[in-house]
């Protein structure tokens, strides 16, 4: 990979690819806070022309960098911050994988804007969802075009925040505000791969620069980094990996986070977010080969994860919920792909799957309306779908594996139970909790049913 | 210089940011009192050339808590043990090196290492981790913080008197025993800030978690400066202006929140987000740039406290990353908890941020903000001070 001398001008398109969403977002924020409420179509259409600019300084730099033959470049734009021998660099990238997926982000962000403005006409939480939208697409485009595993970790935990927050879009009900904290949960406890893992390449190779970590160009990389430490690096990387994009064990969360609005659902786990994993284990593919411990573990994950997939998809009784499985399915199936190497197919793979599950979400609301035209279409005789693999099988695995669907894998009550209640429960212990303040047996739940609000302590404080 | 005057100007604007939000019922003569007091005394130690103004400045700031009544716990009977500590440890220097070395500019006489210097570090080291409430005396922190005056107790905690004490006398001034001890410190520190954080998911009471949670990031910041390297003093000193500014704006929103719900006596007061959103959104904001969310001043300092942490402590340094965390999660869980769900029609119809709390609010947060996206200079500043406290200690491989 070379860092070259860009022009000025290539030099500024990069960051107009990632800072055009994040003006647009202080300037809505800013705007709000001073007591302004915009009006739709003056939100709406800020962020469409922010996502317009991205994506045409995104065409733009492919345009300059295929004139100037170039396939990647490094743009460094200095520190941020400086302490001694240690520094936060802000680079960024343009190379054959991060170019591809910026310009998928610009697209499917701003078509989910367009849609939205229609869809969330008049809905009380217009201006939030649009503030949040843009602060999405920023972490994104950052997200992919971070020159550095610590400046990855800025955009990753930014789509975090974003995704809980839409999660929690309906916010006077009760269960996306529960779902909102375990999705919260999920990627904390996950992301700490991702932090730790970044700590860790600092000590094990001084830096997290992907221009210094891995020589050439992608997908024809390679680390100097021993097998020892890529083992723990990519198992770390993989931890993270496997909470964003939702594999197994941490699977519970995507069907949950069905709770927000539509475009969201198609923007974060249709398309961007749910993909965030899949980048990062593609980013750091040179880890990965240099560990056989670590791409197996991307392999099993993954296989797992679609098995997983299939059956619970198979039993989901709502469309987005069946649209989430099936996304999950073939995000596993692209995690096989990288576990085994092939870096190029799993690009494609992601970019193709993201366009055709936005596609779908998106058509999710209409999809009943769909389905009558279609059985109209067919004389109202269409074929029943869904029973060749089960008549394959004994009526006692027809059972068993239905349940298994039905229970989602079991994941969550096993996670629940041997993991968030003894954690729960030690707490209580060791802070001496007095046993007639039940706690919620589950961390991953959110506020207490109504009627055992704890927020009544708040009157209890005043009286004090 | 530059160091000590940010940190005064930031303490003087968050006690002015106190007084402006709290609501008015709580505005009496005793919270007023305790409140110059406080300021007076901080400011004193923020300020002090010498250990006898320190030591004066640590006194007056605590004094107005020394009487508290029973029902607040041990906080007026740990703070009082604190001050005594350090007064003896002033006995002791006085006697060793005579009463000249109380008024010395501080950190320009180097103690050194016999044995009088140990047993008044000793002495003043417990007044640190008491006045920090490093584990386990972190129990006078949450049952201050669970009754009465919150914003007082919370400004006197986060004013990180403790940590003032040992960055500008005991480092400079200790050398040697200080190096020695420093490990000790920076374990303890440590396994406070994960012990604290996971023991606030024991706690249901919205005070208590963020008693427990002040605690853990008071460690956090102890924790930084006992790396004794640039990067974890640097992100030490961030971060305390950091909790210094988060955990005044989430109590202030807090305690406002207490003074609007008072006519729902017996029942719930959740969903208020959809009645009162900018102190929701001034409430996560804050949180947030507590557990370093990208772009937050809390950013850097946790980056630089991670580096520095794990660099002296390989194994024991993971403990702040999985601290964040759990700050995190039971931040977040607070704040579903109070601002989001249904609005019971109970809950009366609360007001949002009046205009003397949108202001006070809108200044820390762009502060937090600002200052995030843009920590080059208070960044600086921090990393000369603590370039200048790593050179006044010896080399770890000169200690004895």
């Amino acid at each position: 990979m070379h860092t070259i001398e860009f022009a000025q001008i290539e030099q500024l398109l990069i960051l107009l690819v990632v800072g055009a969403p994040g003006l647009a977002f202080l300037a809505l924020s800013l705007a709000w806070l001073a007591g302004w409420d915009p009006r739709e179509r003056l939100v709406a259409r800020l962020t469409g022309v922010a996502f317009t600019a991205s994506g045409m300084a995104v065409l733009a730099l492919l345009w300059e960098m295929a004139s100037h033959h170039q396939w990647s470049a490094a743009i460094e734009l200095g520190s941020w911050f400086r302490v001694g021998n240690y520094a936060f660099p802000i680079t960024l990238l343009a190379d054959s994988l991060s170019l591809p997926l910026l310009a998928l982000t610009t697209v499917l962000v701003g078509v989910v804007a367009s849609f939205s403005r229609r869809y969330l006409h008049r809905e009380h939480g217009y201006l939030r969802f649009f503030i949040l939208l843009n602060l999405f697409g920023f972490a994104a485009l950052l997200a992919f075009s971070a020159g550095s595993v610590d400046l990855l970790v800025c955009g990753w935990e930014l789509v975090g925040l974003t995704s809980v927050l839409l999660i929690a879009f309906f916010q006077e009900r009760r269960e996306p505000v529960r779902n909102a904290v375990r999705v919260f949960v999920t990627y904390h406890v996950c992301d700490l791969g991702l932090v730790i893992g970044a700590l860790f390449l600092h000590g094990a190779a001084s830096t997290t620069l992907s221009s210094i970590l891995f020589k050439g160009a992608w997908p024809m990389q390679s680390t100097e980094l021993s097998a020892g430490a890529a083992t723990v690096a990519g198992l770390l990387l993989l931890l993270a990996a496997s909470g964003k994009s939702a594999q197994v064990p941490f699977s519970g969360w995507l069907p949950r986070a069905m709770e927000g609005p539509t475009p969201s659902s198609a923007i974060f786990y249709g398309a961007i977010a749910v993909h965030l994993g899949v980048y990062l284990l593609l980013r750091a593919q040179p880890i990965f080969q240099n560990s056989t411990i670590a791409s197996s573990a991307v392999v099993g994950i993954g296989l797992v994860t679609a098995v997983h997939a299939t059956l619970s998809g198979r039993v989901a009784s709502d469309a987005k919920t069946s649209l989430a499985y099936a996304s999950l399915a073939q995000i596993g199936l692209i995690f096989v792909e990288t576990g085994f190497g092939f870096s190029r197919l799993a690009l494609v793979h992601m970019i193709g799957h993201a366009a055709v599950r936005t596609l779908q979400f998106l058509r999710a609301p209409s999809m009943l309306h769909d389905y009558h035209r279609v059985h109209a279409a067919a004389g109202g005789q269409l074929a029943p779908t869904g029973t060749h693999y089960e008549a394959l099988l004994s009526p006692v695995w027809q059972i068993w594996l239905y349940r298994l669907g039905l229970e989602r894998g079991y994941l969550d009550s096993f996670l629940d139970r041997f993991v968030a209640h003894p954690f729960l429960r030690m707490a209580q212990l060791l802070s001496g909790f007095k046993s007639e303040r039940r706690i919620h047996p589950g961390l991953l739940a959110g506020p207490e049913p109504e009627g055992k609000r704890l927020t009544g302590k708040l009157a209890e404080g005043f009286d004090a | 210089m530059l160091d000590k005057a940010l940190s005064m100007l930031l303490f003087t604007g968050l006690v002015c940011v106190s007084i402006l939000s709290a609501p008015k019922r709580n505005i009496n003569r005793r919270t007023a009192g305790r409140l110059l007091l406080l300021a007076g005394g901080t400011l004193a130690c923020y300020g002090a050339g010498s250990l006898a103004i320190m030591f004066a400045g640590w006194f007056l700031s605590g004094v107005a808590f020394f009487g508290d009544r029973p029902r607040r716990g041990a906080a007026g009977a740990v703070l009082g043990a604190s001050t005594l500590c350090f007064a003896a440890a002033l006995v002791i220097l006085a006697i060793a090196h005579g009463p000249s070395v109380l008024l010395a500019p501080l950190g320009s006489d180097v103690i050194g290492s016999g044995q009088s210097a140990r047993w008044a570090f000793v002495s003043m080291g417990a007044a640190v981790l008491l006045r920090s409430g490093i584990f386990p005396f972190h129990f006078w922190v949450v049952s201050a913080f669970s009754v009465g005056d919150l914003l007082p107790i919370g400004l006197l905690f986060t004013a990180q008197s403790g940590v003032e004490l040992l960055v500008r006398f005991m480092m400079p001034a200790f050398g040697e025993t200080a190096r020695l001890a420093l490990p000790l410190i920076g374990d303890l520190a440590l396994m406070s800030a994960l012990l604290t954080a996971f023991l606030s998911f024991g706690e249901r009471q919205p005070r208590r978690v963020l008693g427990l949670l002040a605690a853990s990031q008071s460690s956090f910041v102890l924790a930084g400066i006992a790396t004794a390297t640039g990067e974890g003093i640097a992100g030490a000193l961030v971060h305390s202006s950091v909790v210094l500014a988060s955990l005044t704006a989430l109590l202030v929103i807090y305690r406002s929140l207490e003074a609007r719900c008072s006519a729902a006596l017996d029942s719930e007061a959740g969903g208020l987000a959809s009645r009162a959103p900018r102190l929701a959104v001034f409430f996560i904001v804050s949180g947030l740039a507590l557990i370093g969310l990208p772009g937050t001043l809390g950013f850097p300092g946790t980056d630089l406290l991670f580096h520095g942490a794990l660099e002296s402590h390989p194994y024991l340094g993971l403990a702040l990353p999985i601290a964040t965390a759990l700050t995190a999660i039971r931040l977040f869980w607070l704040f579903t908890t109070i601002f989001l769900g249904r609005a019971l029609k109970a809950t009366p119809p609360v007001p949002d941020a009046l205009p003397r709390e949108r202001w006070a609010l809108t200044a820390v947060v762009l502060f937090l903000v600002g200052t995030g996206l843009v920590p080059n200079r208070i960044v600086s500043a921090k990393a000369s001070v603590a370039h200048g406290i790593t050179a006044s200690l010896p080399p770890a491989s000169e200690a004895p």
